[in-house]
Formats: C-alpha cells, sequence, structure tokens
C-alpha cells in the first residue's frame, strides 16, 4: 500500500519543474544581442577565415598582413590607445575627485563636464576638425593676437605631431566624461567612514588618496579602463574626420576593406584581429587589477 | 594624557541644532559617556571633538591647548567608528599600523607597538587576514587595536558596540572597562544603551536635543536623576512617577489618597510650598510591597506578573496610572490583586510638574 502510494510522488521528483519566467524575462535582451552581437560575430569568424566557395584558409588574414596600411594601423591603434586612455583616465580621475570634493558649484561643473557624452563621435570630430583646419578656429585666433600672418596647416602628413595631437585632443575631449562617470559613481559609493578615518589618523590628500581612495576604487577602476580601452581599439569616425586615411587604423581598415574595396572577408580579418586585441587586453586588466576574494569588503 | 573641554559648542544642520551650546569638561584619564536618545547629537557632539565637524561656535581644548582650529589628525586623538571602518583592502596588521605608516614610526617600534596591541585586543592570530575573513566582534576589535596602538591622548568611541549581537557585547564592554584601565586614555563614549553607560562610565553626560541635561557619576545619575527625562531614560524599567500634593509644610506627601511622610531634608526645598503640586520619583526596586495595608504605603492593583529570573517584574495599576515594580522572584502574586506599596523614604525624588526639573533637597543642596 506505502509502496504504490510513493511510485508517483517519485516520479513527479524526477521531473523537475520549469520556471518559465526568468528566461521570458531575458528574452527579449537575448533576442537583441543575438540578433545584434552574436549572429555578426559569428559571420564575422566565417568571412574571415572562409573562401568564397568554401572551404578553410589564411589567405584573408595573408592580405590583411601583407597590405601597405595594416602596419601603421596597428601602431597608431595601440599608440592612440596608449596615449589616449592613461590621459582620460587621470583627467577623469582629477575631474571626478573635484566633484566629489562638493566644492561650490559642483554640480554646474559637473554637468559642463558631461556634455561631450551626449556628442557622437563623428560630430566631435567635424567640431575638433573646424579648430584645427586650415580657416579654423586655432588660425583665426592665431592671426588675431597676431601670432602667424598665413594661415598654417595642421591637419597633414607633413606635420604627424600635430595630426596626432588633434586626434588626441579631440579623442580626451569626446571621452573623459565617460571615465568621469564611472569613478565618479565609484567614489561615491565607498563610505564616507573611511575617509574620515584616514583623516583622524592624519592621512594627507596624498596619502589618502594614494592608501585609501584608489584602493577603494579599484573596481570601477578596471571597469573604465576595460570600457575605454575596447573602445579606443574601436576608434574610427573622429579619425577618419581629421586625417582621412593619413592616419590609417584598424577600425578605419575595416570600413575601407568593406567601403571602398568591397572586400568583407579582409574587412572581417580586421574585425577579428580587433577583438582578439581587446580580448587579450581585458584578460590582463582583469588580471592586473584583481580584487582579491578576501579583500571584497563584508 | 589629556583632559578635554567642549566650550559653548553649538553645530547646527540647516535649521537644526544638532549641539546647542554644550559645555562639557572631560578629566584626564576619565570614562565619559554621553547618553542620549536618538538624534540628541552625541554623535555630532563627538564629531566636534575629532574636528571632523566644523562648528558653529565654541571652543574644543585638548589637553590645555585649543585644537578648535586643528586637523583632525594633528589633535592627538584617536577614534573608533560606529561601522568600524575597518579598511577592507588592508590586512589586520595594515590596519592597525595604519596611523604608525602615516606618522613614519621606526619599523621595530612599529611592529612592537602593534603586537602589544594586538595581544591586549587578542587578535594576535590574526595580523595577516583581510577584514571580509573576520567576524563582527573580530572587526570591532581590529578598530579599537588601531585606535589604541596610536597611544593616543583621547580615545573617542562612537556606539562600537551597536553592531554585536548581545552576548558579545556584553563581553565587550567588559573587555573595553579592562582596556581602558590598562590604557588610561582619556575617553569620550557615546552610546544611547544606557545600561552600558552606567557600567562603563566614570561619569555620564545625558544629552537631550542637543544640550547636556545632567553630568554626573552613574550612581547619582541613576539615584538622582535632575529631571523626569532622565530618571525615565535611564533604568530599565525607567523610574516610576506619581502626581502628589505637598502638605504639611513640606512634611509629607499625598499620592493616590495616602498621606506619605518625607525626610526633612525636603521641607525647605525650593519649590516645595504646602499645597502645591509634585511629581513623586520612585524607582521599580525601592518600594515595599505588602498585601496589607500599612502606614506611608499606597493601594494598586497588580496587572502584570513578568518573572525575570533574578526578579519579577509587576506592572501595577494605581489610582488609573500603571507603575512597574521590582520584587523577589519568590513572593506569590496574582493579577487583580490589591497590594500596598510603600516608597523607601530615602529613595524618593520629588519633581516640579510643569519644568520636570528635580527638585533639589537641602542637604544636598548645601553639599553642592
Ligand atoms: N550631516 C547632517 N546633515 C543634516 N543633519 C544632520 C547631519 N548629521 C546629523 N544631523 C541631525 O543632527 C541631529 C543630531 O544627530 P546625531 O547624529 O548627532 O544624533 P545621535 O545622538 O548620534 O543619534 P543616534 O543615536 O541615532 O546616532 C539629528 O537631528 C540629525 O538629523
Ligand atoms: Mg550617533
Amino acid at each position: 500500500m506505502a509502496a504504490a502510494d510513493e511510485v508517483p510522488d517519485l516520479a513527479r521528483a524526477g521531473r523537475p519543474r520549469i520556471e518559465w519566467l526568468p528566461y521570458l524575462l531575458l528574452a527579449p535582451s537575448l533576442v537583441f544581442l543575438g540578433v545584434f552581437f552574436a549572429y555578426p560575430l559569428v559571420q564575422a569568424f566565417g568571412l574571415s577565415f572562409l573562401r568564397p566557395e568554401g572551404g578553410l584558409t589564411a589567405e584573408h588574414f595573408q592580405r590583411m598582413l601583407g597590405d601597405t596600411y595594416f602596419r601603421g594601423a596597428i601602431t597608431n591603434s595601440l599608440l592612440l590607445t596608449a596615449i589616449v586612455v592613461p590621459i582620460q583616465v587621470a583627467i577623469g580621475l582629477v575631474i571626478a575627485l573635484l566633484v566629489n570634493s562638493r566644492f561650490r558649484g559642483h554640480l554646474w561643473f559637473l554637468y559642463i563636464c558631461a556634455i561631450p557624452l551626449a556628442i557622437s563621435d563623428l560630430a566631435a570630430g567635424l567640431i575638433w576638425l573646424s579648430v584645427f583646419t586650415e580657416r579654423g578656429y586655432l588660425n583665426t585666433l592665431l592671426h588675431m593676437v597676431g601670432a602667424v600672418r598665413e594661415p598654417l596647416t595642421y591637419l597633414s602628413a607633413e606635420q604627424p605631431v600635430w595630426l596626432y595631437g588633434a586626434i588626441i585632443a579631440a579623442e580626451v575631449w569626446r571621452a573623459t566624461a565617460i571615465v568621469m562617470i564611472i569613478l565618479l559613481a565609484g567614489l561615491q559609493l565607498i563610505p564616507r567612514d573611511y575617509f574620515e578615518t584616514a583623516d583622524v589618523f592624519g592621512a594627507g590628500g596624498w596619502r589618502k588618496l594614494w592608501h585609501v581612495t584608489l584602493p577603494l576604487l579599484r573596481p570601477s577602476l578596471q571597469t573604465a579602463l576595460i570600457i575605454r580601452t575596447i573602445l579606443a581599439f574601436q576608434l574610427f569616425a573622429t579619425v577618419i574626420t581629421l586625417s582621412g586615411r593619413q592616419v590609417p587604423v584598424l577600425a578605419g581598415e575595416a570600413y575601407f576593406w568593406y567601403g571602398l574595396y568591397r572586400n568583407p572577408h579582409v574587412a572581417s580579418a580586421y574585425a577579428v584581429l580587433i577583438m582578439g586585441v581587446s580580448v587579450v587586453i581585458t584578460w590582463v586588466y582583469l588580471r592586473a587589477l584583481r580584487t582579491r576574494e578576501e579583500e571584497v569588503a563584508g | 594624557m589629556a583632559t578635554v573641554l567642549l566650550d559653548r559648542v553649538t553645530k547646527r544642520f540647516g535649521r537644526v541644532r544638532a549641539v546647542d551650546g554644550v559645555t562639557l569638561e572631560v578629566r584626564d584619564g576619565e570614562f565619559m559617556v554621553l547618553l542620549g536618545p536618538s538624534g540628541c547629537g552625541k554623535t555630532t557632539a563627538l564629531r566636534c571633538v575629532a574636528g571632523l565637524e566644523r562648528m558653529d561656535a565654541g571652543r574644543i581644548v585638548i589637553g590645555g591647548e585649543d585644537v578648535t582650529d586643528r586637523q583632525p589628525g594633528r589633535r592627538g586623538i584617536a577614534m573608533v567608528f560606529q561601522s568600524y571602518a575597518v579598511f577592507p583592502h588592508m590586512t589586520v596588521r595594515d590596519n592597525i599600523t595604519f596611523g604608525l605608516r602615516i606618522r613614519k614610526t621606526p619599523a621595530e617600534e612599529t611592529r612592537q607597538r602593534t603586537l602589544q596591541a594586538a595581544e591586549l585586543l587578542q587578535i594576535g592570530e590574526l595580523l595577516d587576514r583581510y577584514p571580509a575573513q573576520l567576524s563582527g566582534g573580530q572587526r570591532q576589535r581590529v578598530a579599537v587595536a588601531r585606535a589604541i596602538v596610536m597611544q593616543p591622548e583621547v580615545l573617542l568611541m562612537d556606539e562600537p558596540l551597536s553592531n554585536l549581537d548581545a552576548l558579545l557585547r556584553l563581553q565587550m564592554r567588559a573587555e573595553l572597562k579592562r582596556l581602558h584601565r590598562e590604557t588610561r586614555a582619556t575617553t569620550v563614549y557615546v552610546t544611547h544603551d544606557q545600561v552600558e553607560a552606567l557600567s562603563l562610565g566614570d561619569r555620564i553626560a545625558v544629552m537631550r536635543s542637543g544640550a547636556i541635561v545632567q553630568c554626573d557619576t552613574p550612581s547619582a545619575i541613576y539615584n538622582r536623576p535632575a529631571s523626569t527625562f532622565v530618571g525615565g531614560f535611564i533604568g530599565s524599567p525607567p523610574m516610576n512617577f506619581f502626581g502628589g500634593t505637598v502638605e504639611e509644610g513640606g512634611r509629607s506627601v499625598r499620592v493616590a489618597g495616602t498621606v506619605l511622610g518625607l525626610e526633612e531634608r525636603w521641607a525647605g526645598a525650593e519649590g516645595i510650598r504646602a499645597g502645591g503640586e509634585v511629581l513623586v520619583g520612585v524607582r521599580p526596586e525601592a518600594f515595599e510591597v505588602t498585601t496589607e495595608t500599612r502606614a506611608g504605603a499606597f493601594p494598586a492593583v497588580v496587572v502584570v506578573i513578568e518573572p525575570l529570573g533574578g526578579t519579577t517584574l509587576l506592572t501595577v495599576s494605581v489610582d488609573g496610572e500603571t507603575a512597574k515594580v521590582t520584587v523577589a522572584p519568590d513572593t506569590d502574586h496574582d493579577p487583580g490583586q490589591r497590594v500596598w506599596l510603600r516608597p523607601l523614604p530615602d529613595r524618593l525624588r520629588l519633581m516640579e510638574p510643569g519644568s520636570g526639573r528635580a527638585v533639589i533637597p537641602t542637604q544636598e543642596g548645601a553639599r553642592r
């Protein structure tokens, strides 16, 4: 009798009931990511490794590596990232610390610093183009104060320092705000007691920054660095606007191979390369700035 | 070691006067407790001493020196925060040595003082752990060790036990008392727990709405509260207050239709006039409870009986007002029972009904 009663129970226990609601709620995001990220990703991989008529090949990568612009593109992308990201983090940190000190008018300062957030990279490129072009604001200003008689040319291959400087200025101006916002949010999450403890024990401004603020800000610094570095490798519109192809970059080459040479295979090879570099750098950041399990604030 | 003086300290937050003209002198080596209900300004007063709050008026003097304009780090203080604020990214050792490293103390001295402090707080085995690997009580010890390793002139503590469970709190309370006996640092200790205040303080400053209403030894605060507020806030259960009328020119008082004889010292006291109204304050344990009528006892009806182990707490009704009375645990009482309460004449206090201020009896007045 008892055994007979138990059989259906066991059967029911063996077939766990599935909760559908969480999957349902996740579905829209998953569909979005699938259609606009996962599918193109797979497609790019496919295009970069497959012959048009079928079969695996490395020839697209070979073509990419052999291209005259390739060395310049990878050098510029790495160099621009290496210069721009530290400047952005440094300035972003300074602004975040300033805003967080809540001086009089700090909110206005914050709003003004956040304006570039709302501006697209293309528009930012155009704004800085209007500064550095031959009849641009910079020359007009210099002419007005009598520093130059003839308009100077900045954005040409003969002036690589100016060309680079303009790109860096545009990028720093455009994308420092996002770093600042991430770091400010991180700063505001740190309980005030930690800073006051440092005050009571006599830590001055620099030591407080070094021993208390920066270590506790590490998760936010990590996020900001990863986001900014990945985006710096995708740097494209600002560079094209200011320099055309005089300063080739990886994302720009992907665009030219796709749009100009109508070769989606080599374009995809560039895309895969950008992804590979991004993955490696993210991994390095995660390792280097790792917060040990035991350090997690409890 | 040093004295601490808060001299007419005022701190406002917008329209709130968090601390309102507080003057308090803490003696050298003294354990001073700031006690009061939530929001009365204890933390703010302590933060003024630490220099973490910019005062609107007044001075802070530590060890005879006016430190009002000095940074917190230059006042010779150390502080334990309610949240402990133990740095999560440093090991226990690095937390404890934090202040010493800032002061550039020589390595050997740092090592020795760290070991000493760790030993005093019994956290010697935990030095290489991170705070996340510690229990709440251990973190609290680290915070205290970090403060005392500085050998501060003045130790400030803001409710350091409030995040611990009841048993641990009891244990740490005794530890803090021992620690104070061994270090003798002048201590200002904030709490809203009156038991903690009574057990730890050399003196207690009772605060209310930003002002100190009484500052005295625990026994004086308990036995001779300066107002109905202090009597009601300190003691668990609090002091009972009965409305009464002064008779015979201050030699007796009528409560619940019964004449209670008063000690002589009340007769000439200020605020005692024949026919005047007073509040008679009696601690729950300061009654003789009998089941038969007797002189100087007023009738009451038992409403609730709560055995508490060591004592039994009676809730009684006197003329429609409730009162709390503690009796020995072996006494027999039933709900609805009629009893007579005789306040012990030497434990009885009189208060002015309007202001709630205590009437000062003549001898006590003379003693002051
Ligand atoms: N930073 C602040 N801004 C505005 N008002 C404040 C601030 N800090 C404290 N107050 C107000 O000042 C008063 C006193 O606060 P305080 O923190 O000193 O009280 P407390 O006695 O320590 O209370 P608790 O026992 O709850 O900790 C309260 O009314 C509080 O709301
Ligand atoms: Mg408080």
